[in-house]
């Protein structure tokens, strides 16, 4: 028989951390949580907790799925710098996914706009499509004003700005994508600082 | 709305902050904005004070942000260095968020700001002499009109 991936799925760009551990694409056990500003001090002792509980060592991680954003901008580097520690130590693939993909994940409508608030009445927004089971990116991520995003959508969507990920659904899309060198993963901010642009516009 | 008032020493700045202690709310957002010594830091410490924080509150110049916790935590922001280096996206989960946020220098930064927010300017006119101007709109106006009120008895 062949021995299923164990697959190790973080995603820390909301409000809610979430993690999750499969085997194949089957769901052995997840965890979300409310944590505002709380995942760095939350994100290993969960790790750990659920490692135990399914009786295995970070060492045996032969996956790692995580969520690169956009959304909080304090968040996403958390998820992203754990799932880049197992990925460079266990020397395994690690894939990328949209954060929005993940919260878009938790409905079955046919059309879901998937929204994380970045203030200002702006929010990073996405429109994803589920049909027959799978589920498809209709359009890309984007920072918007909320109001004039809306008005350039022509169909019917649920919006959705919170739930908790079907880890199948993203397992079985074709939304992941590989990252080909580890050292060269880093978050979808969809912004930069005033900072980093003064110093672009510098060089 | 706005008022002016004036203060002439600490402990009109202790009353003023106590009666900002009675009036705080989940997510209010004080910019503070007036010349170095003017006692911005002050009226943070008596703010907290008022807030039942018991820990040393010092300027956050070099840290940017300080935080303490009480039954609203403060963030406490000095916006100083960000002078003509502009904002961090980091500071939206404070600013944004569900405790107290003061802002020294929140000029600086005025743009990623919301629109309302409660702005106190502090003029030096003597060794501890202020003149002070409260602005704010909104939900702020009922902070201002219990200002208003406290003075007048």
């Amino acid at each position: 028989m062949k021995r299923s991936l164990k697959r190790l799925i973080i995603d820390t760009a909301t409000d809610y951390i979430f993690l999750a551990l499969a085997f194949g694409s089957e769901e052995i056990d997840s965890i979300y949580e409310l944590g505002v500003n709380n995942h760095s001090v939350t994100i290993i002792p969960f790790l750990e907790d659920m490692l135990s509980k399914a009786k295995i060592k970070l060492r045996d991680i032969d996956q790692v799925i995580v969520g690169i954003g956009p959304g909080s901008y304090t968040g996403v580097r958390i998820g992203v710098t754990v799932a880049k520690m197992i990925g460079y130590l266990n020397n395994v693939d690690v894939y990328t996914v949209s954060s929005l993909a993940f919260l878009a994940s938790s409905s079955n409508s046919k059309y879901v706009l998937a929204m994380i608030d970045a203030r200002r009445g702006n929010a990073f927004m996405g429109l994803y499509g589920n049909c027959n089971n799978n589920m498809k990116i209709i359009n890309s991520d984007v920072l918007q004003n909320i109001d004039d995003f809306k008005k350039s959508l022509d169909l019917d969507y649920e919006v959705i700005q919170l739930g908790k990920p079907k880890i199948d659904k993203i397992l079985e899309s074709k939304l992941l994508s590989k990252v080909d060198n580890i050292h060269d993963l880093v978050p979808n901010y969809l912004q930069i600082t005033e900072a980093e642009r003064n110093l672009r516009n510098e060089i | 709305m706005e008022t002016k008032l004036k203060i002439k020493s600490v402990e009109d700045t202790n009353f003023l902050a106590k009666i900002l202690a009675d009036n705080l709310f989940e997510g209010i957002i004080i910019g503070l904005t007036g010349d170095l010594g003017s006692g911005k830091t002050t009226f943070t410490k008596y703010l907290a004070k008022h807030m039942g924080i018991t820990d040393i509150i010092s300027s956050p110049t070099f840290m940017l942000l300080k935080i303490y916790e009480s039954k609203l935590p403060l963030y406490h922001i000095d916006a100083y260095r960000l002078e003509d280096i502009g904002y961090d996206y980091e500071f939206d989960e404070y600013i944004y968020g569900r405790g107290v946020t003061v802002i020294e220098w929140y000029q600086y930064i005025d743009m990623m700001l919301p629109k309302e927010i409660l702005k106190i300017s502090l003029k030096v006119t003597g060794i501890e002499e202020r003149e002070v101007r409260i602005e704010g709109e909104g939900r702020y106006e009922a902070i201002i009109e219990a200002i208003d009120n406290r003075y007048s008895n």
